[in-house]
């Protein structure tokens, strides 16, 4: 029995409709899930909430919270938005506003679009200007000549979805009679359109409950906004509640962390300072190479259980790259590869059965319900498509590709483009690049971008990259003294975010030198977020020179 | 939500029917007429207890049509409409339109035996589906006519038990706990005490000196008859439904209640497992006058109708339980050329105002037209002896033919007509010849009554007041009453001359003259209407012999027509 603090009881036993501003470690999924567990109780088998989270991996987690002791979930919906708004109001009643539609009705990404559909859109966009929230209604017999044609184009997924349920009455009485509460996840992400759909969700009568942070925000330039959160926080209807003790970190991170932003903020008082400057002589790649010491160093002094509550944070994928290199160290860099670059459903699908292939817990059926409910399939298909992709497993690594494409033919039934295969190809040659498909073990430390380590926690961590033009970014001003910082207030959330992943020790690593975008070596200037006011007593500088 | 109406093509009786239901429908029709296939079509998508290997269709499902051919493929739909409950609406998503109606449909191909099921807002946007997902939401409860009521209670007993369990107080559960220890410990008393009794023991006696004799090994082993240490869960699992009567128990029942007993519990047993909030059931009873003394039966369709949640269907052969429904509510099946179809296309509104004000509730005589081949509706009592006794005369088996005789008494033909029209069922009238006294513009007519009756019966256009001098006998001289007859006859409507008496008189005039014992006919015709009803049985009784005679007359024809019709 986990024991909840007073703010997470407010929070869970809160009846009306409500924002939870969560801290990094407050037990934010833990709040959502009791919460979500109360209400069910009372629910009938054919009710449900609606649980969104931003990645299918948390919707699992939290489902698997929900689930937790044997207790049921009945008729509720656990997914990202996207899922949602495609099978709760999109597939099932967007003929109502568009009229009978083809058979196969699919989402596409931009990269997927066939000539015909990407025609079609360029021409919309250079007539109406991008899809927003204003021109919605305009957009419309676009969107519906896509339909026509079996297309739903991804960006518009939020857009169409609210105006299907503001036009269809028969999709608000479904969603009426189903759902009684929306649970929405990192609202500080949310896009104009989401908001928008938010709202006509509680206009049908759904309760709302969101969890964010405003100081969390890091997704600003994929067109979300912590302005939304903000606006429910000042809505009379909702009332905001806060969970901030920090279960996670040690008492003096939580302390930096939270001075980053509020000069004049509280500090738990305490003796140990658990948070380090530390100065490398040299340039990124110089740094990297350090580690393989640095890193064993910090071991000692602080132990860990496994390497892999040892975490190296960079600002770019670029810094991955070094590490990949000059680490010897064992390591799992969390990194983009061509075949996941690509957002296509075919290229997701690839993905994740080369995960398949290497991860033994990963099961046949969830990959079969990422892309329709297993009890929606006749059961020869069933088969059909279990056997494809349990080949995946088997095969030797030459017939490897043509699995594959057999296994996405079955489950997709989507033209493959040969930009795709190539990227396939590339990597399946690779052995280095395939390798990157195997799971993490315990013995490897954990190398991935502050925006990745979003919602992970280490016992350790190394905060890389802090110096100047690097992170904040900095572009050159009118004259030599002035600092342009254009996303000052994102890059220090994204700081925040990676200061606040360590349970034990945090440190903050500046090198003498750096790589700048014309590959010359220049010297480098501690970052300005190392000299933020009221942070001097809150650090300790290591002495040792590296 | 109701279910609207349900469309039926190729399937068992029916080559292409639609039949609309209304919120209690009563399916009535002759024997093997296709009623029980159409609730097995409602069955097909609807019914929990019907198994998915049962929507397998085999060869002889598929309609056969008279000239040999047969159907390739069935269609199923049924239409439903004003959705609102939550639980349907979650579970059928997309497949409500704006209208909140829905469509379910089953279909099957001869070529393969393949069925597959399909779901949808209307009818030409259905997605198939891979199963009866919707039936934990929707669904239909089923009771046969063949009921059995020990299987049913055997099953139902152990529930009734475990919910009344559940629904214990605690301290009836504390008190019900004390009790049980109390059992089981007379229940060992009572072992004991049966293994002692000696002609218990004794019975195994002689078996065990014989085994004794068999063999060595043999010997000191020994049978014995026991009652098996009966446990307090076996004695209360064998407890047997019984009944009383004013406190004394009897054994159970007849087969009359029997069926209300087995109604009873299944309407109990339904209603416990039913959450309105989380489910929308339908209720489908075959033949519930099973046994059952006529105001049982009445009392039972009542019951069925005012107790029963949701929308119900109940097929019937019994008068008594079709008089408890509006001619709205009813579904009349009717079989020609080898194909099924309903009358009117099912439930319809086929009442007028005359037919409200007779009331609500029909009369036990009416309700029988509706199982008939062909009604011939007369005036009043007199005519209808009259008339039975002249079929009996003239060999005319009125039950073989399923032919019916009311007497309208009163009620407006046209009341009758109009829904035995809606029912498909033939009608074959003899009216009388009224003529009353009316004024129209302060001058005094005669207003042609029965005439206009039948032009209007006939739809034809009505003759205008006559003269106020005219009588029976200027219209038989004018030739209004063969006019009128000629042209009305082919249409099943005959007009007396005058009346029946007065008709008679001329067709057995020496009959009358003697039964009545007076000197002339007017007089003999007076003393029969006098007492109507009673006299006529006096005459007929005793010179029902004679009746054969006026087999060709003017007063037979309309019986001809009327069986004419019988045998189409």
């Amino acid at each position: 029995m986990i024991k909840l603090t007073k703010q997470q009881v407010a929070a869970i036993d809160h009846p009306g409709n409500l924002i939870i501003t969560a801290c990094p470690g407050s037990g934010k999924t833990t709040v959502i899930s009791e919460k979500i567990r109360n209400e069910l109780v009372d629910l009938k088998r054919h009710q449900g909430v609606i649980a969104i989270t931003f990645t299918r991996k948390a919707s699992k987690e939290l489902a698997r919270r929900c689930t937790r002791g044997g207790k049921e979930t009945k008729s509720s919906f656990f997914g990202t938005i996207d899922a949602f708004c495609l099978s709760e109001i999109i597939f099932p009643f967007s003929k109502f506003i568009f009229g009978p539609g083809p058979d196969n009705l699919e989402p596409k990404f931009t990269d997927e679009l066939s000539e015909a559909e990407n025609t079609i859109i360029t021409e919309a966009v250079n007539f109406l200007g991008a899809l927003s929230v204003e021109n919605t209604y305009d957009y419309m017999p676009v969107l519906k000549v896509l339909y026509d044609l079996g297309c739903i184009y991804f960006p518009s997924i939020p857009f169409l979805a609210n105006h299907i349920v503001k036009q269809s009455k028969a999709c608000r009485n479904y969603l009426k009679a189903r759902y009684t509460t929306a649970y929405i996840d990192e609202y500080q992400d949310s896009s104009s359109a989401q908001h928008n759909l938010f709202l006509s969700l509680l206009g049908i009568g759904i309760r709302g409950v969101c969890v964010g942070d405003i100081q969390q925000s890091i997704y600003g330039w994929r067109e979300s906004s912590p302005e939304f959160l903000k606006q429910l926080i000042n809505m009379p209807t909702f009332n905001h509640l806060t969970v901030s003790v920090n279960h996670r970190c040690h008492p003096s991170i939580s302390n930096y962390a939270n001075r980053l932003f509020d000069e004049a903020c509280e500090i738990e008082q305490g003796d140990e300072i658990r948070v380090y400057y530390c100065e490398v002589e040299g340039t990124e790649l110089d740094a990297a190479v350090k580690l393989n010491n640095i890193i064993p160093s910090i071991i000692k002094k602080f132990p860990v259980k496994n390497l892999s509550d040892v975490a190296v944070l960079v600002r770019y994928n670029k810094g991955l790259e070094r590490l990949r290199e000059k680490l010897i160290i064992p390591c799992k860099i969390y990194t983009e590869d061509n075949l996941s670059r690509i957002e296509s459903k075919t290229s997701q699908l690839w993905v994740a059965l080369l995960e398949f292939r290497f991860d033994k817990s990963i099961l046949v059926d969830d990959l079969v319900n990422t892309y329709s409910p297993v009890s929606d399939i006749r059961r020869d298909r069933l088969k059909a498509l279990r056997d494809a992709i349990k080949n995946v497993r088997t095969v030797a690594l030459e017939d490897l590709a043509d699995t594959l494409l057999a296994a996405s033919q079955s489950l997709l039934d989507v033209p493959v483009t040969a930009f795709e295969v190539n990227a396939l190809i590339q990597i399946i040659n690779d052995p280095e690049l395939l390798n990157q498909y195997l799971p993490a073990t315990e013995d490897q430390v954990q190398c991935m971008t502050l925006h990745k380590s979003k919602g992970l926690e280490f016992d350790i961590v190394i905060h890389l990259d802090l110096v100047e033009w690097v992170f904040p970014k900095r572009v050159p001003g009118a004259n030599y003294n002035e600092r342009v910082y254009p996303e000052l207030e994102q890059d220090l959330n994204l700081h925040y975010v990676g200061i606040t992943r360590a349970k034990n020790a945090c440190v903050l690593i500046h090198t003498t030198q750096r790589i700048n975008a014309q590959n010359a070596v220049k010297r480098a200037d501690p970052s300005t977020f190392l000299s933020l006011p009221e942070l001097d007593k809150l650090y300790k500088i290591v002495n040792k020179k590296w | 939500m109701e279910i609207e109406k349900i469309s039926i093509v190729g399937f068992r009786n029916y080559l292409e029917t639609t039949i609309n239901f209304n919120k209690s429908s009563l399916i009535i029709g002759a024997n093997d007429s296709g009623k029980t296939n159409l609730v097995h079509a409602i069955r097909l998508l609807l019914d929990k207890s019907l198994p998915e290997s049962e929507l397998e269709p085999s060869e002889t499902d598929f309609h056969f049509e008279p000239n040999g051919k047969q159907s390739e493929t069935i269609f199923i739909d049924l239409h439903f409409r004003d959705i609102k409950e939550d639980a349907v609406l979650s579970t059928l998503k997309g497949s409500v339109g704006e209208d909140e109606k829905c469509v379910l449909r089953y279909s099957a191909k001869r070529d393969d035996l393949s069925y597959a099921l399909y779901c949808g807002p209307n009818r030409d946007e259905l997605d198939e589906i891979t199963s009866r997902f919707y039936l934990r939401y929707l669904n239909l409860r089923y009771v046969k006519s063949q009921r059995d009521l020990e299987k049913f209670i055997s099953t139902e007993k152990k529930q009734l038990l475990k919910i009344s369990q559940e629904n214990r107080t605690e301290k009836e559960a504390e008190e019900d706990k004390g009790k049980l220890q109390v059992i089981e410990k007379r229940l060992t008393t009572i072992n004991k005490y049966v293994r002692e009794l000696h002609y218990v023991k004794g019975a195994t006696d002689a078996v065990n000196s014989e085994l004794s004799k068999l063999s060595h090994n043999l010997s000191e082993y020994s049978v014995y008859l026991d009652s098996g240490a009966i446990e307090t869960q076996q004695f209360i699992d064998n407890l047997k439904l019984g009944a009383s009567t004013a406190g004394s128990r009897i054994s159970l029942g007849g087969d009359g209640r029997n069926n209300q007993i087995l109604l009873s519990l299944w309407k109990a047993k339904s209603e416990r497992e039913f959450d309105p909030e989380s489910e929308v059931v339908f209720y489908c009873i075959e033949e519930p006058e099973a046994h059952l003394h006529p105001h049982q039966q009445r009392k039972l369709a009542d019951y069925l109708i005012s107790e029963l949640p949701g929308q119900t269907f109940i097929t019937s052969h019994s008068p008594q339980i079709t008089a408890r429904f509006s001619p709205e509510s009813i579904v009349h099946i009717k079989s020609k050329s080898g194909k099924s179809y309903a009358a009117s296309n099912g439930c319809s509104k086929c009442i007028n105002t005359a037919w409200d004000k007779l009331g609500y509730r029909m009369s036990i005589l009416p309700a029988e037209a509706f199982f008939a081949k062909s009604v011939f509706l007369v005036e009043g009592p007199s005519e209808k002896l009259f008339y039975t006794e002249l079929a009996k005369s003239l060999k005319i088996d009125l039950d073989y033919y399923n032919i019916s005789i009311l007497s309208v008494d009163g009620v407006q033909f046209k009341v009758y007509t109009s829904i035995l029209n809606a029912m498909e069922i033939s009608w074959t009238i003899r009216t009388d010849n009224d003529i009353s006294d009316i004024t129209k513009n302060k001058k005094p007519y005669k207003n042609l009554a029965g005439i206009n009756r039948c032009l209007t019966l006939a739809r034809l256009k009505k003759i205008d007041h006559a003269p106020a001098a005219t009588t029976h006998a200027d219209l038989i001289k004018n030739g209004h009453w063969s006019g009128c007859s000629r042209k009305v006859n082919k249409k099943g409507i005959f007009l007396s001359k005058i009346d029946l008496e007065h008709d008679l008189s001329e067709e057995m005039p020496d009959e009358l003259l003697k039964y009545s014992a007076r000197p002339n006919l007017p007089l003999a015709i007076a003393y029969l209407q006098d007492k109507k009803a009673i006299r006529m049985r006096e005459f007929l009784s005793k010179y029902s012999e004679r009746l054969v005679d006026i087999e060709h007359g003017d007063i037979a024809r309309a019986l001809h027509h009327c069986l004419k019709q019988a045998r189409e």
